[in-house]
């Protein structure tokens, strides 16, 4: 917040229910820890009467995509200058460790202990099929990733979602340390920033080339690619198609993409309603309630 | 008006326009009933749509009417009809119910051909046998003909011809009531001010409805209905659905705080999103978003209720209103969110699809008519005193307003219990209590709090009983208002033997924060000696008695004794079960209580 330059009292941190949501009372800002999948929606009324206002929403992959996923996506699809933090560790953990619309089918857990029978959502599949505008994720430990993003989302004008990859230590521990283990972290994960090529692993020996209408993972210096192969990131284009394909990497054939990636400038709906009430107000503005009647109702008087 | 004609005078009269939904009933209706409010009636609409968007032309479900309630000491838009304009078989039948006895009909006779009567699924060829209508109480017209030769060198196509059989029966209508023909002109005149041509053919066939009256039934009784002289001012006709959006831009004004309204569509209060969707003129944000509580019909019966007074977890009281009228939508919505504001809680306001639909002629207010909207903001001098933010006023027990954006304010709300001193989150059990404890106070002080002067007579104090009195009848939103009324036929049995004894009635508009009653006057002698009973008249199993009893020593009509002689009643208490102490009326003992 201070490198954005957003004061605290201008900041208000909106949740639903869930471990994530906890968030608001860690906060010294402006704090409402509301109901059950709602949280994108209050978000949304507050961002709309208070444009001032720097929105932040947390909420979890329950309450961000189970009970809330109606909000969810519309909140995107509004394009609502709001900052989703969407807390994803696959389980429901303030239940106690039941399967939530994140976890792999398969998952074995209380609510399913013979696994489950269903796929899930991949969050920035739905936010790209939502027609987000800015996608970026991070891991819990990568601390410098996350403040990068954060202050990524929050300089973006419009919904901005940033899925926080989360260890829930009690109910789901070690679900991302595929990725996110240290020794690990090299070779499954890449870091894409807007106009860097995309490389990864060990010394930045592997980039990410074109390959048909998707992309693979190559050794730069073998078989033949080079480092100008290598794809340069642009976050900033309005087509998604690429940035879909690199949100969709899972960090096991094609290493799972941190940083920002999408990052496109689009008009926020709090800004847009703002202008049609000047709009109209400049054409037909009425300075109260009784000269609008008079002004477009049939009336008589009575004397 | 006619020389030859019996004009009788009528304190009111109701008229329902019947007919398929493309007959411009609605339009017929609105004129009619705007015309006799501009000669000083008071009015009351309803419209009464088709469930079906719509259906065949002539069906059953594809009818639509329009009720109009003219006169004096008009509160709703009346139980049964007077005059019924039935413009097809279809209207006819499903419409007759609701026609007093005495009351008459008249029909398009044209449109009463053996294909309109198929469609009407009439089993012979006479509908008015058929129904048992008695024939000395219909008037059949031949309007489509009628029509077809006012307009037949107007150079029309057949269809649009066809689509001003409504002006005729209008024409007519205002005949019988004697509405002066040029004050309907004027209107017509207003409502196609860019289409002169549309005007002209109304007016036209407005006219030869008129003189049809004129003409051929001039033995007929015409009727003059009484005006009442109401308060001086101007005047329009809205519902109770603009009412309420109207109430809320007047709150937004007088707290100088913006209005928004986050909305799913949904009959029958969507036309509060779409008169707030238009007020953008008034800086309103009105935005349609993507989730809504359903489930609750009030068209058939108000089953919101429980919902609004229970539907939460725990003991979380919360302050219930309820309208009783198109135009009291319009009061109660300013005070909803003068005690949301001034009380910081949110507020619940009942309507329904009578109300909401229906419509009456209102007084614009002055803008000064209505108080300032004064919330608690917490001060900068409370924030450097150490405020914290479930500090409460000591006397209404409200919390301040720390606003985003105030310096040194930030906090956190939300459902988790916080301890009563420091804010912080507790799971104490004694603290929980004393948190309990302090929001029902609070929600029973905002019962307690003063009304400005010159309110009374639009922001009701908890329940407003007529003095000299017996009994209060208290029930809310629309069903309060008929109760006072002559019964209706088809009411619950409760609602009737209420009608015979009760005389006084109490429109609930604060439902919950209910210490009940308007405070005694002073020197209001039957006020503090006789006993006063409070029964509801409600249907089904009685919820709103519950509701009472909650906060009033209420019982239900059907669990009386029956009532024996009017002296037997007042001695013995009966209804007893329902008497309360003249002491609750006592100004002394309702701040306590509270």
């Amino acid at each position: 917040m201070a490198e954005v330059g957003v004061e605290p009292r201008n900041t208000a941190v909106i949740s639903g229910i869930g471990c994530s949501s906890r968030l608001p009372y860690y906060m010294n800002t402006y704090g409402m820890h509301t109901i059950h999948g709602r949280a994108a929606a209050i978000a949304t009324g507050l961002k709309t009467t208070r444009p001032d206002l720097m929105v932040w929403q947390v909420s979890g992959d329950g309450d961000g995509l189970a009970i809330g996923g109606n909000h969810f996506i519309h909140a995107v699809r509004r394009n609502i200058d709001i900052n989703i933090l969407l807390f994803n560790n696959k389980i429901y953990g303030l239940t106690k460790g039941q399967y939530s619309p994140t976890s792999a089918r398969g998952t074995v857990s209380k609510s399913s202990p013979y696994g489950t029978t269903e796929d899930p959502f991949i969050p920035a599949e739905l936010c790209f099929g939502a027609r987000g505008n800015f996608f970026a994720r991070s891991f819990d430990i990568a601390l410098d990733t996350t403040k990068e993003v954060m202050v990524a989302a929050a300089r973006h004008k419009g919904a901005a979602v940033v899925e926080i990859l989360q260890n829930c230590v009690i109910f789901n521990n070690g679900i991302h340390s595929y990725m996110s283990d240290k020794d690990n972290r090299d070779e499954h994960t890449i870091h894409l920033r807007h106009g860097e090529k995309m490389l990864f692993g060990k010394d930045l020996r592997k980039g990410l080339v074109q390959d048909g209408f998707g992309v693979k993972a190559v050794v730069i210096g073998e078989d033949g690619w080079t480092i100008d192969d290598v794809l340069v990131h642009d976050a900033h284009c309005a087509n998604n198609f690429l940035q879909q394909q690199l949100a969709m990497m899972d960090g096991h054939d094609l290493p799972l993409a941190i940083g920002v990636i999408r990052d496109h400038d689009a008009p926020s709906y709090e800004a847009d309603v703002e202008a049609q009430v000047r709009d109209v107000r400049a054409k037909r503005g009425f300075s109260d309630l009784r000269s609008m009647i008079l002004n477009t109702h049939e009336t008589w008087e009575v004397k | 008006m006619l020389e030859n004609t019996n004009v009788k005078t009528l304190d009111r009269v109701v008229v329902r326009f019947a007919g398929d939904s493309g007959d411009g009933m609605q339009l017929a209706g609105n004129i009619f009933s705007n015309v006799s409010a501009g000669e000083g009636n008071q009015i009351s609409t309803f419209p009464d749509y088709p469930a079906e968007i719509r259906a065949p032309q002539g069906s059953l479900s594809g009818v639509s009417g329009f009720q109009v309630h003219i006169g004096r000491g008009v509160h709703t838009p009346g139980d049964q009809a007077d005059v019924l304009v039935a413009m097809n078989p279809a209207a006819l039948k499903t419409n007759l119910q609701f026609l007093k006895s005495s009351g008459i009909i008249i029909c398009d006779v044209d449109k009463f051909q053996k294909a309109d009567l198929e469609k009407a699924q009439f089993a012979t060829d006479d509908p008015v046998k058929e129904l048992g209508i008695d024939p000395r109480r219909i008037m059949l017209v031949q309007m489509t003909s009628l029509v077809k030769h006012a307009l037949a060198d107007s150079g029309m196509d057949m269809k649009s011809i066809l689509k001003s059989r409504n002006m005729f029966a209008l024409g007519l209508i205002c005949w019988l009531f004697d509405r002066p023909l040029d004050s309907v002109l004027r209107k017509l005149q207003a409502k196609f001010a860019k289409k002169p041509a549309v005007y002209e053919a109304n007016a036209k066939v407005i006219r030869a409805g008129w003189d049809c009256g004129h003409n051929t039934h001039s033995s007929m009784s015409t009727y003059r209905v009484e005006t009442e002289s109401e308060k001086k001012g101007t005047y329009t006709d809205v519902s109770g659905n603009t009412a309420t959006a109207w109430g809320l831009i007047m709150a937004s004004q007088k707290s100088g705080l913006p209005l928004f309204l986050g909305s799913y569509p949904i009959t029958p209060a969507t036309d509060i999103l779409h008169e707030l969707a238009k007020r953008k003129d008034l800086g309103v944000k009105a935005c349609q978003m993507e989730d809504e509580i359903a489930g609750l019909p009030t068209k058939t019966e108000q089953t919101d209720l429980l919902q609004a007074l229970y539907g939460r977890n725990g003991e979380s009281p919360v302050c219930v209103m309820a309208a009783v009228s198109p135009t009291d939508c319009f009061y109660m919505a300013f005070e909803a969110c003068r005690i949301a504001l001034e009380h910081m809680t949110p507020v619940i306001l009942l309507t329904d699809a009578f109300i909401a639909n229906g419509s009456s002629a209102w007084r614009i207010p002055e803008d000064d008519e209505f108080p300032e909207i004064k919330p608690h903001y917490v001060t900068p001098e409370q924030v450097s005193a150490g405020w914290k933010p479930f500090d409460r006023d000591e006397n209404t027990l409200v919390r301040y307003w720390a606003v985003p954006g105030t310096e040194g304010a930030m906090h956190r709300v939300g459902g988790l219990e916080k301890d009563y001193n420091t804010s912080v989150i507790s799971t104490d059990g004694k603290n929980h209590q004393r948190m309990v404890d302090a929001s029902r106070a609070k929600i029973a002080r905002i019962a307690c709090r003063h009304y400005p002067r010159g309110l009374g007579r639009h922001l009701r104090p908890l329940a407003h009983c007529r003095r000299g009195a017996e009994c209060h009848r208290p029930s809310r939103g629309s069903c309060a208002v008929p109760l006072h009324q002559p019964a209706p036929q088809e009411c619950h049995p409760d609602a009737l033997s209420l009608q015979e004894h009760h005389r006084g009635r109490a429109e609930l508009g604060h439902v919950r924060g209910l210490p009940a009653a308007e405070a005694p006057r002073q020197g209001d002698k039957e006020n503090k000696q006789s006993r006063r009973s409070a029964v509801p008249g409600e249907g089904n199993r009685g919820r709103c008695h519950q509701t009472y009893r909650e906060q009033w020593k209420v019982t239900r009509q059907r669990d009386l004794p029956p009532p024996t002689s009017r002296t037997n009643r007042r001695h013995a208490g009966v209804p007893a079960a329902v008497t309360m102490p003249s002491s609750m009326y006592s100004t002394r003992l309702w701040r306590k209580w509270a």
